[in-house]
């Protein structure tokens, strides 16, 4: 999850709703409720920043960049994806897990 | 008839029926409590809660003259309800745990929470080698089951069987339980995998 969060606000800065919407095109279902948290947790381990972006109806909405830390957190974890990859060979398509693998692997192409 | 009130959420100014109003609030007391071991909980509740604004103001710009009972359910139902949440996170912990067995990304994988377990003596039918007898004290003693599997084999290599036969009581004695509850076979073949390729890597890093 944190991965494909990751590699989504890597791409450049995110609005939380659509992350869900992406993650939601590449088949990857979070619920907005889990991802905030998750924002919030990461954003503490200084892997994101944020900054308040005007939008033109209502208040300033939150936009979540990567800070180098989390860019370093993100290499690691590919490393260890790519690891865990090799391992299963990603043909086990049963397993959770290896699904959410092989749907990031195919998002991030 | 149903009496409709101004709210401001967040800074928005929503017109919502009043008894949508209650259920609104009683959505965002149960994320409270839901969050309330977490670190930074005001903050993921503003969020949440100038998101449902934005929903709101949506539906409100797109001609509807009141928020109804149906779209707090609605907007709760695509947030999340607490309940929801438990099920996500169970499937993120397993998901992180094989991540960090498999080798690297010691840190940052492991400051997330330990995950919420009752508390008792059991055996963990999710993680197990023999009859998860090991595993179950080790979450009991929350140390890491590898430990109690090296004493365990300790003990029954040098005390002439009597940690076999303690090991054949407990399996007896003790409950089953499965504590990764439906996703656990799926997972517990990953992390038993990642165990294995887990000491090599750890070996590895020697040389």
């Amino acid at each position: 999850m944190e991965f494909c969060i990751l590699s989504i606000i890597r791409r450049g800065e995110a609005y939380p709703s659509d992350i869900v919407e992406e993650m939601k095109a590449a088949n990857l279902h979070i619920l907005e409720g889990t991802l905030y948290p998750l924002l919030t947790r990461l954003k503490n381990a200084e892997m994101l920043s944020y900054r308040w972006v005007e939008s033109n109806s209502g208040p300033p909405r939150k936009y979540f960049s990567l800070t180098e830390k989390g860019e370093a957190f993100y290499k690691e974890l590919q490393q260890t994806l790519a690891r865990t990859c090799q391992w299963s060979k990603c043909t086990n398509l049963k397993s959770p897990t290896n699904q959410l693998i092989t749907s990031t692997t195919n998002f991030l192409q | 008839m149903k009496k409709i009130i101004n709210i401001n959420l967040s800074g928005r100014v929503v017109p919502i029926e009043d008894s949508a109003y209650e259920k609104l609030q009683e959505y965002i007391e149960s994320l409270r409590r839901y969050f309330a071991n977490e670190e930074g909980r005001d903050e993921i509740i503003n969020d949440i809660e100038s998101r449902i604004a934005e929903l709101m103001s949506e539906k409100v710009r797109k001609g509807a003259d009141s928020i109804t009972d149906a779209d707090v359910n609605e907007i709760a139902n695509s947030m999340g309800r607490p309940e929801d949440f438990e099920g996500e996170e169970i499937k993120e912990q397993s998901y992180a745990s094989s991540a960090s067995t498999a080798g690297s990304s010691q840190q940052s994988t492991q400051s997330q929470a330990p995950p919420k377990t009752k508390r008792g003596l059991y055996r963990d039918t999710s993680d197990k080698f023999i009859g998860g007898v090991c595993s179950g004290i080790a979450a009991y003693l929350n140390v890491d089951p590898a430990i109690v599997r090296i004493l365990f084999a300790i003990i029954t290599f040098g005390g002439f069987g009597l940690g076999f036969m303690a090991y054949i009581i407990l399996w007896i004695v003790l409950p089953a339980k499965d504590v990764e509850g439906y996703a656990g076979k799926d997972y517990s073949v990953i992390l038993k995998a990642g165990m294995i390729g887990g000491v090599c890597s750890g070996l590895g890093c020697l040389f």
